[in-house]
């Protein structure tokens, strides 16, 4: 009994690892800092921050839909996903933001991101590739 | 502000139609502009009263919306944003610029926009015609007046805005100076204003909106002056000095949503060409609304909503509401509000001759689609 109590405790925490280090924040390697703060980010989500602090145009993709969306958000920004849809309509319909760019799916973040300086995205930890840059949240 | 000629009259509902079938889904992008829009329309009836289209006794095709609108930043930081907003209201039509400014964002914490700009008051006057970010078929009725819409949703000048770390959370900041739209002598407000003429001229203004105070917490107050309203009025040349200010909050937490907002307007009025006294008056307005998002389809909401006004008693609203997502991009919406009160009937200039019952009921039908 001691065992399989030892064995789940180690899969819980093993679990905790992996989902508080499962999404990478990556950024095309040309322009962009290599940090931000979570603060700062927060802001760029939210279309309050739209320069690098080393200049040039932030230029956000966030992914359609999906368990990686709605975790993203919710950590970062404290709102749903549906949430974080309505509160970009409201910027795009009252003039105040231009709205990210979407990906459809991992694969074509990493392609928009790769491809686009200043860019910044999102990805699960494990699908970084060395085409793009992954930044350090402080 | 363009007026539709008379022999194209209900364009806009026969157009909600066509568009609801020809537009695409999803948002457009023409080269690296971000093309939105929407369209809604709405059926309004009352058992008892004429409000705001001719709905006693009869179910009224009373308000239809078009929205379109455009955006762009350059590499250098200057984002160029543009909407045109056409709509049918109570019998009466118009296509306006809703917005069309230029912004430069220096920083986080400060950036400007000039040109035609959204006029801020409250949580949701800016947002007050985007309809799929909300449960309700309508904002609070009398809290934002519909008939206000021709001449209170933007105005041209400048504004100097910003967001500002403070703790866990920030402060979002806007102040404002511009001239606001002279008002069409045909529009429902002046018909229920009884007035030949009302320029508002200048605004100025504030907000302030303090962010997750704690997670899901927004408190915010709204300031604004019109310091020189020129109305005709019969033979009378009233000059009138408005201020309103609004304090809002509103807190979501898992599917809910709760809002409550309070606002004070004060009036001082002298006629410019008669020898009459200067008068003044005030009125106060709250209302506070929760909402469910049931499902990711189904939600439902009520509010509460109470003005009391200078001249014209007291106006109690009690709405409930019930929308629904067809798809992610249509939502249908019913809603109903028992009304004790007559002071605001008018406010669209709908003809009631002899109303006195106080307790009355109105029921809305809407239907949207956006992308």
């Amino acid at each position: 009994m001691k065992r399989i109590i030892s064995l789940l405790t180690l899969v819980i925490a093993l679990g905790s690892v992996t989902r508080a280090a499962d999404v990478a924040f990556i950024t095309n390697p040309q322009g962009g800092d290599a940090a931000l703060s979570a603060g700062d980010l927060k802001a760029v989500l939210l279309g309050n921050k739209t320069k690098w602090n080393s200049g040039g145009l932030v230029k956000l993709a966030v992914l359609e839909s999906g368990p990686l969306h709605e975790q993203v958000v919710q950590d970062n920004t404290q709102r749903s996903a549906d949430q974080f849809d309505k509160f970009w309509k409201k910027l795009v319909f009252t003039g105040k933001g231009v709205p990210p760019a979407t990906a459809a799916d991992e694969a074509a973040m990493l392609d928009y991101v790769a491809k686009t300086p200043g860019a910044l995205g999102y990805v699960s930890a494990g699908a970084v590739t060395d085409k793009v840059k992954v930044l350090e949240i402080q | 502000m363009q007026s539709i000629n008379n022999h194209l009259r209900r364009p806009l509902t026969v157009g909600f139609f066509t568009v609801a079938l020809a537009l695409p889904v999803r948002a457009a992008e023409m080269g690296t502009v971000a093309i939105h829009g929407s369209v809604t329309t709405t059926a309004s009836y009352s058992p008892d009263y004429n409000y705001m289209g001719d709905t006693k006794e009869s179910l009224d095709l009373n308000h239809t919306e078009i929205t379109l609108n455009g955006t762009h930043r350059f590499e250098n930081g200057l984002k160029v944003a543009a909407q045109l907003y056409a709509y049918e209201f109570a019998g009466y039509e118009d296509v306006s610029v809703d917005f069309a400014n230029l912004d430069y964002s220096f920083r986080r914490e400060i950036g400007v926009r000039v040109g035609r700009n959204k006029l801020s008051s409250g949580f949701y006057n800016e947002v007050q015609d985007l309809d799929q970010i909300r449960i309700f078929a309508s904002l609070p009725l009398n809290f934002y007046p519909r008939a206000a819409r021709a001449f209170g949703a933007n105005f041209d000048g400048a504004s100097l805005y910003g967001n500002v770390g403070v703790g866990n959370g920030s402060l979002d900041y806007q102040a404002y100076y511009g001239d606001m739209q002279p008002i069409d002598p045909k529009s429902p407000f002046m018909r229920g204003l009884r007035a030949s003429k009302a320029d508002i001229n200048q605004v100025y203004g504030g907000a302030l909106v303090w962010n997750n105070v704690i997670d899901g917490l927004r408190i915010g107050y709204t300031y604004q002056t019109l310091p020189e309203i020129d109305i005709n009025s019969g033979p009378a040349i009233t000059i009138v000095e408005y201020t309103s200010q609004v304090g809002s909050i509103e807190y979501s937490v898992d599917r809910w949503i709760v809002a409550a907002e309070y606002k004070r307007t004060d009036s001082e009025s002298r006629v410019t060409n008669f020898p009459v006294p200067p008068s003044s008056g005030s009125e106060d307005h709250y209302y506070a609304q929760v909402t469910y998002q049931a499902t990711d389809k189904l939600g439902v909401g009520a509010y509460y909503a109470h003005s009391d006004y200078t001249n014209r008693g007291v106006d109690k609203d009690t709405a409930a509401a019930v929308s629904y997502a067809l798809q992610s991009w249509w939502l249908v919406k019913a809603e109903v509000h028992l009304m004790d009160g007559i002071g605001n009937l008018g406010q669209a200039g709908d003809l009631n001759p002899g109303a006195r019952d106080k307790t009355w009921t109105y029921y809305m039908l809407k239907t949207g689609i956006s992308f």
